[in-house]
C-alpha cells in the first residue's frame, strides 16, 4: 500500500471543482478504504459509499470522521448487487471504479 | 454496462456521474527529484479501452451525455523504494520495465512516487426513451 495515494489532494480539489457537492446526496462505487468519502461527505447531505473489498470498507468504518459519521453509510458489495433505490441520488462518484 | 444502466436508475433525473479514473499515460516513476522511467501500461490500455466503450454505448443509448472532462496528475507517494516495488509486484495490468526495477532497487533517494494521468469525466443522466411497442 502506497503510503499517501494523492498527497497534495488533487483529486479531491478537482471532483469539487466540477460538482458543487453542498447539500447532494452522493453514492460512491468503490469508495475503497474512504480516500474520498470523507471530502465528499464534508459538503454533501448524505454519502452512500461501498467497495467489494470488505477489508478496505472495515477501515473506512473504522477511520471515519466523528462528525461524519450521521452522513455516511458504508456497505460491502460491488455496483451489480448493492441495492441502490431508484432516484436516490444527486451523484454517483465512481472512484477508480468503473 | 449492466452497472451503468443501474446507477442511472439510481440517479435522480438529470443526476450527474462522476467517472474518476487513472489513464496509464506516461505513468512515471520518481525517486526524489529524479525521474526513473516509466510504467509498462500496454496491458491496462485495453483494459480502459473496454471500460470506455462500455461508458460510450450508454452515451449512444442516450442514457448520460458528457458534459465535461479534465485531467490531472495524481501521485501515489511511498516511504521508500522497498515498498514503491512491494506495491508494482501487486498490480494486474501494469509492469515495471527490468531497467525502472533496477533503478528503484539501487536508489536511496526519497519519496518514491508512482505518478499517473487520472481522468474525470463528468455526465449526466437523460431520461430513458421508452422504444414504441416496448
Amino acid at each position: 500500500m502506497p503510503l499517501v495515494v494523492d498527497p497534495d489532494g488533487v483529486e479531491l480539489a478537482t471532483i469539487r471543482e466540477l460538482v458543487d457537492l453542498e447539500g447532494l446526496r452522493v453514492a460512491e462505487i468503490g469508495c475503497g478504504d474512504g480516500r474520498l468519502t470523507f471530502g465528499c461527505a464534508e459538503r454533501a447531505a448524505s454519502v452512500f459509499a461501498f467497495d467489494a473489498d470488505e477489508e478496505l470498507v472495515r477501515r473506512a468504518r473504522a477511520s471515519t470522521p466523528r462528525a461524519l459519521r450521521d452522513r455516511i453509510r458504508f456497505e460491502v458489495g460491488d455496483a451489480t448487487e448493492v441495492d441502490m433505490p431508484t432516484a436516490e441520488f444527486d451523484l454517483a462518484l465512481f472512484s477508480w471504479s468503473l | 454496462m449492466n452497472v451503468l444502466r443501474r446507477v442511472h436508475q439510481a440517479l435522480r433525473p438529470g443526476g450527474l456521474l462522476l467517472d474518476v479514473h487513472p489513464l496509464g499515460l506516461e505513468f512515471a516513476v520518481r525517486a526524489g527529484r529524479r525521474g526513473l522511467g516509466f510504467v509498462d501500461t500496454r496491458r491496462f490500455a485495453a483494459v480502459l479501452e473496454a471500460m470506455d466503450e462500455g461508458l460510450e454505448q450508454t452515451v449512444s443509448e442516450g442514457l448520460f451525455e458528457l458534459l465535461t472532462t479534465r485531467r490531472r496528475l495524481v501521485a501515489e507517494r511511498f516511504d521508500d523504494a522497498a515498498e514503491a516495488l512491494e506495491e508494482a509486484d501487486s498490480w494486474e495490468n501494469l509492469r515495471l520495465p527490468a531497467a525502472v526495477r533496477r533503478r528503484l532497487r539501487e536508489t536511496d533517494e526519497t519519496p518514491v512516487e508512482f505518478v499517473d494521468t487520472v481522468r474525470y469525466r463528468l455526465l449526466r443522466t437523460l431520461p430513458q426513451t421508452i422504444p414504441a411497442g416496448g
